[in-house]
C-alpha cells in the first residue's frame, strides 16, 4: 500500500512540469525559446520515469476516486511516448510559421495530463474531468494557426462537436447515476443490467459519447475538418492522443465498468467497428490529399481497435477476454507512433506553407530524398500491416483476439479492410519511388529535430516489429491489472 | 569477444553492407569522378537536389561513358562475320550475359565496363564499404571455423524468441557445427573473393551501388540458411537467396533475356519451394516444433509413410534449388546475370543449399529408404543427363552450368547412397574449384570483349596467362586427375558407390567423370588453344583482366590444388570425416541407403590401398586422364574428328543425337510447350472469367464502394449543424440497437 500522493506521483510531476515551462517561457527571450523543447523533452521522460515508481501498485486512492493499476500505468507510458514524439515534430513546423512555441508544449502537456487522469479514473466524474481535461487543449491545438481560416475552423467544429458529445456522456452519466445511485465504475456494470430499457439507454449514451472522442462513424463528423485544419504535426498528435485518451476511456467504462455485461453491448460495438473500419477506408480511397487521406485512414484504424473491443466483450474465457483488451493496448501504441510520425512527413513536404501536402507532392520523393522516402514508405507499411513492422503485430493481434473470442466475421471484415487501405497507402509510395517529380517540387524541411524524431519512430517501429516480445510482455502485465 | 557473439555477428555485417549499400551508394556513385574523399562527401552532399529515381540519373561523366562503349564490335556485326554465320540459332542461345549490349539499351545499366583508353570514365566507390565488411565476416568465419573444427565445439547461439505465438515457438538462434562450419568456410571465402573479383568486373557500371546492394544481401540470406538452427530461419534464407538470386540475373534488368531468365529461376524455384513449404508445415503440424534438434530428435516417432512424405517433400525444394532434374531448366539461363554472380550464387553457393538442407536433414532422410531412393536415383540421373548436354553447348559460361548441374547431381547421388561425408566434401572441394572457373571464365569473357562463344575464341592463353594457368587448375580439379580437389572428392563418391554396392551407380558415375573429363578441357582448348576465330579487330583489345580480377582466380586455386590432399587422404577416411562424423552418426548407424540388394552395413570394408579400393581410384583418375586425351585429340590435333564421330554413329542417329544434345534434350522446349503455352490457354481461359465475372464483380464493388464514398463524402459538408444533426441519428440508431440487440 501507498499513500495518495505516492500513488498519483506521475500525475504530481506532469503537473509540475506544465508550470515549470509556463513559468520559464515568461522569462524566455525569444531566440532562447528553443530551450523550451529539450525541457519538454527530458521532463516528459522524467514524467515517464515516475511512472515505474507505481507500476504493480494496484490499489484505489482518493476515496475511491481513482486508481492506480498496471493498466493505467501503460496507458500513461503510452501518453508520454507520444507526447515526446509531439514535442519533438513540431517546433521546426511551428516555427515556420511563427507560431509561438511556449503556448504549444503548455497546450500539449495540459492534454497530456488530461490523458493521465483518465488512464486512472475509477468513477465517472473523474473519468469526465480527465476527458474534458484532455480535449479542452485539443480544441485549442486544432485551432492553434491563430490567423489561418481552416485552422479556425476546424477548432471552432471540433469544439462545437465535441462539447454536443460530452452533452451526451454527461447525459449518459446521470441516466446511469440514477439508475444505479452510484457514479463508481465498479459498481454501476450490474445494476445497469438491471435496470432494463432504461439501464440499455444509459449504456447506449455512454458508448455515443465515449466513440466520438475516439472518432468512430457515425461520430466521426469533426475529423477530417478538425485534422485537416490543425497545423500538420498537430495533426498527428490530434489523431493520436485524444484517440489514446478515448479507448483509455472505453476501456475503463466497458472494460471496467460494464465488463460483465459484454453481451449486452457486444453487438452494437461490433457493428460500430464494422462501419467505421469500412466507411474511413471507402472515404481515404477517394481523397488525393494526403494528410486528409490520413485523417480519414486514423477512422479506419479506430474501426479496428473497436474490433478488440468487440472481441472482448464477445469472449467468455478470461484468458480471451484480456486478449481483446491486450489488442486494443498494443495496437493503440503501436498506431500513435506510427501516425503521428507519418502526418509529420506530410509536414515536412509543406516547408512552404502555401502547400498542402497533396499527393503529387510525394511524387519522385524517392529521387530527391530517400532517406525521407524509406522512412515514409516503412511508415506506410506499417500502416498497412505488413511484417517487420509494429503495425503487422498490432493487426494480427487484434485478428487473434477476434478468431478466439469467436467473432471471426469481424476478423474477415478486418482483413478486407486491410486490403482496401493497402490501396491507398501504396499509391503514395507509388509516387513517392515510381513517378517523376513535379516541375516545381515542394521544399523538404531538414531540420535536424524532425529528423531525429522520425529517425526515432521508424527505429521504433522497425524494431518492435522484429522484436515484439518485450512489448508484448508489457502489455499483458498491464492488461492483467484490469481484471 | 566470445566466439558467441562473432557467429551472431557474422550475418548483421552483410546486412549492414546491404544497408549502407541502398540508402548511400547511388549517393557515393553520383560525385565527381575526381571528387574528394567519398565517405565526407556522402554527407556533404546531403541538401543536392537530384532529379531522376534512384541511381539513374545521368551525370555528365556517365553521358561520357556511354559513348566509350561504342567501338565495340556488336553481336550481330561478329555474327555477320563469323565464318559459322550457319549457326545463328546456335549463337541465339549464347546470347550474352556480358555481351555487348546494343546501344538502345545500354543506359548503363547493361554492361560491364570495357573502356576505351583515354576517354574519362566515372569511377564508382560504392563498392568498399560491403567489401570491407565481408571481409571483416570473412575474418570472423574463419575464427569460428576453426574453433568449431580444430577445437571440435558445436555452438549453439541463441539471440531471441522471434515468434512465440501460443504453442508455435521460433527461435532466432545459430547452430554451428561442423557441417555448417564447412558450408561457411566456402560461403565466407568464395564471397569475399567474388567482391574482390566484381570490383574489377563492375567497373564502370552505372548500377554498382545496387549490385553490391545485392551481394551483400545475398550474403546475409546465406549466411541465415547454413547458420539457422530450424527450419524456418532455413526457409527464410532459402526464399531470400532465391530473391537475390532473381535481382541478381536480371541486374541489366533492360535486357530482355536476362530479364525472362530471372523470372525464370524465380518461377522455376517457386514450383519446389512450395513442395519444401508444405514439408516444413507438415513437420510442424506432426511434431509441434521445427527446431532441427527436437524435430531429429522425435521424427522415429512418426509413422513411416508420414516421414516419406516429409522427407520427399523437403526434397522437391532442394530439386529446385539446386537445379536437379526435372526443374534443373532455371540454371543454364541464370547465367544471363553477370558472371561473378554466376560464380558465387549459380555454382558455390546458394545451388548448394538444396545438398544442404538433405544433409542437415540426414536423420529425416535416414528414416525414410523410399527417399533416399529417390534422392540418389534422380543425382544419377542428372548426373549424366546434364553432362551430356555439356558436351555439346558453346557457350562457355552454358558448360559450366550444365557442369554444375551435374556436379551437384553427383552430390545428391552421394546423399541418396548415404555417403553423407563425401556428399559434403564434394560440395566444399567443388565451391572452390567451379568458383574458380567461373570467375576465370569471366575472365575471359571480358578479356574478350564479351565474347561468350567458344567458337569465336581460341589461342588466348598467348594473352591471358594467368587466367589460362588458373583455368587449368580449376579444369584438373573438376576432371577429377590426382591430387586436385575433385579427384578425391569424386572418387569417395564412386568408391562409396561400389564399396556399397551400388554398381550400375557406379559405372554411370564413372561415365558421367569420362564425360565431365571431356567437356571441361574441350572447353579449355576451344578457348585457350588453337588460333583466333573471333574477329581479327577484336583480337587487339584482348587482354588480360585487371588485378582484382585476376588475384581471386589466383588465391582460389590454392584450395582447389590443396583441399582434397588436405582433407581428403586417405580416401574415406580424411580429416573431414572426422570433422563431420558427428553430425552423420545417426544417419550412419541407421544404414541409410542401404537398400536390399546392396551390401549390408557390416560388409563395407573400408578402403585399401592395394585393394579394390586402389583400383577404383585408378579407374577414377584413368578415365579423367582419358577425356583429356580425347578433348585433346579433337580440339587440338584433328578438329575435323567431331563431325567425322558424328557421321559414324551407326544407324544415321548422330546427326539427331548431337542436335538433342545442343538443344537440352527439348526439355525447355516441353515445358514451353506444356506450362507456357498450356499456361497461356488455361491464362486466356481463366482471362475471360476474370474479365467477365470476376471484374465484374470487383468492378461492381468498386462502383458501390465509390458510390457508398461520394455518398458519405456528400455527407461531409462542412457544416456543423448537418454534422450534429448526424450524430444525434447516430446516438438514436444506437439506442435502437441496443433495444433491438437486447430483445
Amino acid at each position: 500500500m501507498v499513500d495518495d500522493l505516492s500513488a498519483i506521483l506521475p500525475e504530481l510531476a506532469l503537473t509540475a512540469l506544465v508550470l515549470a515551462v509556463l513559468t520559464i517561457d515568461l522569462f524566455l527571450r525569444r531566440e532562447d525559446k528553443w530551450l523550451l523543447t529539450p525541457i519538454t523533452v527530458i521532463g516528459l521522460g522524467f514524467v515517464g520515469y515516475t511512472c515505474w515508481t507505481v507500476w504493480g501498485v494496484n490499489q484505489t486512492v482518493f476515496a475511491g476516486f481513482y486508481r492506480v493499476d498496471d493498466l493505467s500505468v501503460f496507458f500513461k507510458v503510452a501518453t508520454v511516448v507520444i507526447g515526446i514524439l509531439a514535442a519533438l515534430f513540431a517546433p521546426s513546423y511551428l516555427a515556420q510559421r511563427k507560431l509561438p512555441l511556449g503556448e504549444f508544449n503548455v497546450i500539449l502537456l495540459f492534454s497530456l495530463s488530461g490523458m493521465f487522469v483518465l488512464a486512472s479514473s475509477s468513477d465517472l466524474i473523474t473519468l469526465f474531468i480527465g476527458l474534458e481535461l484532455m480535449v479542452m487543449p485539443a480544441y485549442l491545438l486544432a485551432g492553434f494557426h491563430k490567423t489561418d481560416r481552416y485552422s479556425n475552423e476546424g477548432g471552432l467544429k471540433y469544439f462545437l462537436l465535441g462539447s454536443f458529445a460530452s452533452a451526451i456522456l454527461l447525459f449518459g452519466i446521470s441516466w446511469t447515476y440514477g439508475l444505479t445511485h452510484s457514479t463508481r465504475l465498479s459498481e454501476i456494470g450490474g445494476l445497469l443490467t438491471d435496470g432494463g430499457a432504461a439501464g440499455l439507454i444509459a449504456i447506449a449514451m455512454l458508448t455515443v459519447g465515449s466513440t466520438f472522442k475516439a472518432a468512430a462513424v457515425p461520430f466521426h463528423y469533426w475529423t477530417p475538418d478538425a485534422y485537416q485544419g490543425a497545423p500538420t504535426p498537430l495533426t498527428g498528435f490530434l489523431s493520436v492522443g485524444p484517440k489514446l485518451g478515448a479507448f483509455a476511456l472505453l476501456v475503463r467504462v466497458f472494460g471496467d465498468g460494464l465488463g460483465l455485461s459484454g453481451a449486452d453491448w457486444y453487438g452494437v460495438m461490433a457493428v460500430l467497428a464494422v462501419l467505421t473500419m469500412t466507411g474511413g477506408n471507402i472515404v481515404a480511397l477517394a481523397q488525393t490529399n494526403v494528410k486528409r487521406m490520413l485523417a480519414y485512414s486514423s477512422i479506419a484504424h479506430t474501426g479496428y481497435i473497436l474490433a478488440g473491443l468487440a472481441a472482448f466483450a464477445h469472449a467468455t474465457d478470461p484468458g480471451v477476454r484480456t486478449q481483446g483488451i491486450e489488442a486494443i493496448l498494443f495496437y493503440v501504441l503501436g498506431y500513435g507512433v506510427m501516425n503521428i510520425a507519418a502526418f509529420s512527413v506530410v509536414g515536412m513536404l509543406q516547408r512552404d506553407p502555401r502547400r498542402f501536402g497533396g499527393l503529387s507532392a510525394f511524387a519522385g520523393l524517392a529521387g530527391r530524398a530517400p532517406v525521407l522516402a524509406a522512412a515514409m514508405a516503412v511508415l506506410l507499411l506499417s500502416l498497412t500491416g505488413i511484417p517487420p513492422t509494429v503495425g503487422f503485430f498490432a493487426k494480427l493481434y487484434v485478428l487473434v483476439a477476434t478468431v478466439d473470442a469467436g467473432v471471426a466475421w469481424l476478423a474477415v471484415a478486418i482483413a478486407l479492410n486491410a486490403a482496401l487501405a493497402a490501396f491507398y497507402y501504396l499509391r503514395v509510395i507509388v509516387y513517392m519511388y515510381m513517378r517523376e517529380p513535379e516541375a516545381d517540387p515542394a521544399p523538404i524541411d531538414r531540420s535536424p529535430l524532425t529528423a531525429f524524431a522520425l529517425a526515432l519512430s521508424v527505429a521504433g517501429i522497425l524494431l518492435l516489429g522484429l522484436f515484439p516480445d518485450p512489448i508484448i510482455s508489457f502489455v499483458r502485465a498491464s492488461a492483467a491489472g484490469l481484471l | 569477444m566470445t566466439v558467441e557473439s562473432l557467429i551472431a555477428l557474422i550475418p548483421a555485417l552483410p546486412l549492414a553492407g546491404f544497408l549502407f549499400a541502398i540508402l548511400l551508394g547511388a549517393r557515393i556513385d553520383r560525385l565527381p569522378a575526381h571528387g574528394h574523399d567519398a565517405h565526407g562527401a556522402a554527407h556533404a552532399d546531403d541538401h543536392g537536389s537530384h532529379s531522376g529515381h534512384g541511381g539513374e540519373s545521368h551525370d555528365t561523366h556517365a553521358e561520357v561513358d556511354e559513348s566509350a562503349f561504342r567501338p565495340i564490335p556488336s553481336e550481330e556485326e561478329q555474327r555477320a562475320t563469323s565464318p559459322h554465320a550457319g549457326h545463328a540459332d546456335d549463337l541465339a542461345n549464347s546470347n550474352g550475359a556480358d555481351g555487348v549490349i546494343p546501344d538502345d539499351l545500354n543506359d548503363g545499366l547493361g554492361q560491364t565496363g570495357h573502356v576505351v583508353e583515354g576517354g574519362p570514365r566515372p569511377v564508382y566507390r560504392s563498392w568498399w564499404v560491403p567489401t570491407a565488411l565481408v571481409a571483416v565476416m570473412w575474418l570472423f568465419s574463419m575464427v569460428v571455423f576453426v574453433n568449431v573444427i580444430f577445437g571440435g565445439q558445436t555452438y549453439h547461439v541463441s539471440l531471441y524468441e522471434w515468434i512465440g505465438s501460443g504453442s508455435f515457438h521460433v527461435q532466432i538462434a545459430f547452430l554451428v557445427d561442423g557441417l555448417t562450419a564447412m558450408l561457411l568456410l566456402v560461403v565466407s571465402t568464395v564471397g569475399l573473393l567474388v567482391h574482390v573479383y566484381s570490383i574489377g568486373y563492375m567497373d564502370g557500371d552505372r548500377g554498382l551501388w545496387r549490385f553490391f546492394a545485392y551481394l551483400n544481401l545475398f550474403m546475409f540470406s546465406m549466411l541465415l540458411l547454413i547458420l539457422g538452427d530450424n527450419f524456418l530461419m532455413l526457409y527464410v534464407g532459402w526464399e531470400a537467396v532465391g530473391l537475390c538470386s532473381y535481382a541478381l540475373i536480371g541486374f541489366w534488368y533492360k535486357k530482355p533475356s536476362a530479364a525472362g531468365a530471372a523470372k525464370k529461376a524465380f518461377i522455376v524455384n517457386r514450383v519446389g519451394d512450395f513442395g519444401f513449404g508444405l514439408g516444413i508445415m507438415m513437420i510442424w503440424t506432426l511434431l509441434g516444433t521445427v527446431d532441427f534438434e527436437q524435430v531429429f530428435a522425435s521424427i522415429g516417432t512418426l509413422d513411416p509413410t508420414a516421414v516419406t512424405v516429409i522427407a520427399l517433400l523437403l526434397f522437391a525444394g532442394a530439386v529446385g534449388k539446386s537445379a536437379q532434374f526435372p526443374l534443373h531448366v532455371w540454371l543454364p539461363d541464370a547465367m544471363e546475370g553477370p558472371t561473378p554472380v554466376s560464380a558465387l550464387i549459380h555454382a558455390a553457393t546458394m545451388v548448394n543449399a538444396g545438398v544442404y538442407m538433405v544433409a542437415r536433414a540426414n536423420p529425416i532422410f535416414a528414416e525414410s529408404p523410399v527417399a533416399m531412393w529417390v534422392v540418389a536415383s534422380i543425382g544419377v540421373f542428372t548426373a549424366i543427363f546434364a553432362a551430356a548436354i555439356a558436351l555439346t553447348q558453346n557457350d562457355i559460361k552454358k558448360v559450366l552450368a550444365y557442369s554444375t548441374v551435374s556436379q551437384l547431381a553427383y552430390m545428391f547421388f552421394a546423399l541418396g547412397i548415404g555417403a553423407w561425408v563425401a556428399a559434403i566434401f564434394h560440395l566444399v572441394s567443388h565451391g572452390f574449384f567451379k568458383g574458380l572457373l567461373f570467375m576465370g571464365s569471366g575472365s575471359v569473357i571480358h578479356g574478350a570483349a564479351g565474347e561468350q562463344d567458344m567458337r569465336f575464341m581460341g589461342g588466348l592463353r598467348a594473352k591471358m596467362l594467368w587466367t589460362y594457368l588458373t583455368m587449368v587448375v580449376g579444369s584438373l580439379a573438376l576432371a577429377g586427375i590426382p591430387i586436385f580437389a575433385g579427384f578425391f572428392s569424386k572418387d569417395e563418391i564412386l568408391g562409396e558407390a561400389f564399396g556399397r554396392g551400388y554398381y550400375l551407380f557406379w559405372a554411370v558415375g564413372l561415365l558421367v567423370a569420362f564425360m565431365t573429363a571431356f567437356y571441361t578441357f574441350r572447353m579449355v582448348y576451344m578457348t585457350f588453344h588453337g588460333r583466333w576465330r573471333g574477329p581479327a579487330d577484336a583480337w587487339q583489345h584482348v587482354h588480360e583482366s585487371a588485378p582484382t580480377m585476376v588475384a581471386p582466380l589466383v588465391i582460389l586455386a590454392v584450395p582447389t590444388i590443396l583441399i582434397g590432399l588436405l582433407l581428403g587422404l586417405p580416401p574415406e577416411g580424411g580429416l573431414i570425416h572426422g570433422w563431420l562424423e558427428e553430425v552423420f552418426r545417426g544417419a550412419e548407424e541407421a544404414g541409410a541407403g542401404i537398400l536390399p540388394g546392396s551390401l549390408a552395413a557390416g560388409d563395407h570394408a573400408g578402403f585399401s590401398l592395394f585393394g579394390i579400393g586402389g583400383l577404383l581410384l585408378l579407374a577414377g583418375a584413368a578415365v579423367g586422364a582419358a577425356g583429356i586425351l580425347l578433348a585433346y585429340r579433337w580440339y587440338v590435333r584433328d578438329p575435323e574428328a567431331p563431325a567425322r564421330f558424328v557421321t559414324r554413329i551407326p544407324l544415321g542417329l548422330g546427326p539427331g543425337m548431337y542436335a538433342a544434345s545442343l538443344n537440352k534434350y527439348y526439355v525447355d522446349d516441353l515445358y514451353a510447350l506444356v506450362w507456357a503455352r498450356g499456361g497461356v490457354l488455361l491464362g486466356n481461359a481463366l482471362w475471360w472469367v476474370d474479365a467477365k465475372v470476376i471484374d465484374g464483380a470487383v468492378n461492381g464493388a468498386g462502383w458501390v464502394a465509390q458510390r457508398y464514398g461520394a455518398l458519405l463524402r456528400r455527407s461531409q459538408t462542412g457544416h456543423v449543424q448537418n454534422y450534429a444533426l448526424g450524430m444525434a441519428a447516430g446516438l438514436v440508431v444506437v439506442l435502437v440497437a441496443f433495444l433491438v440487440f437486447r430483445a
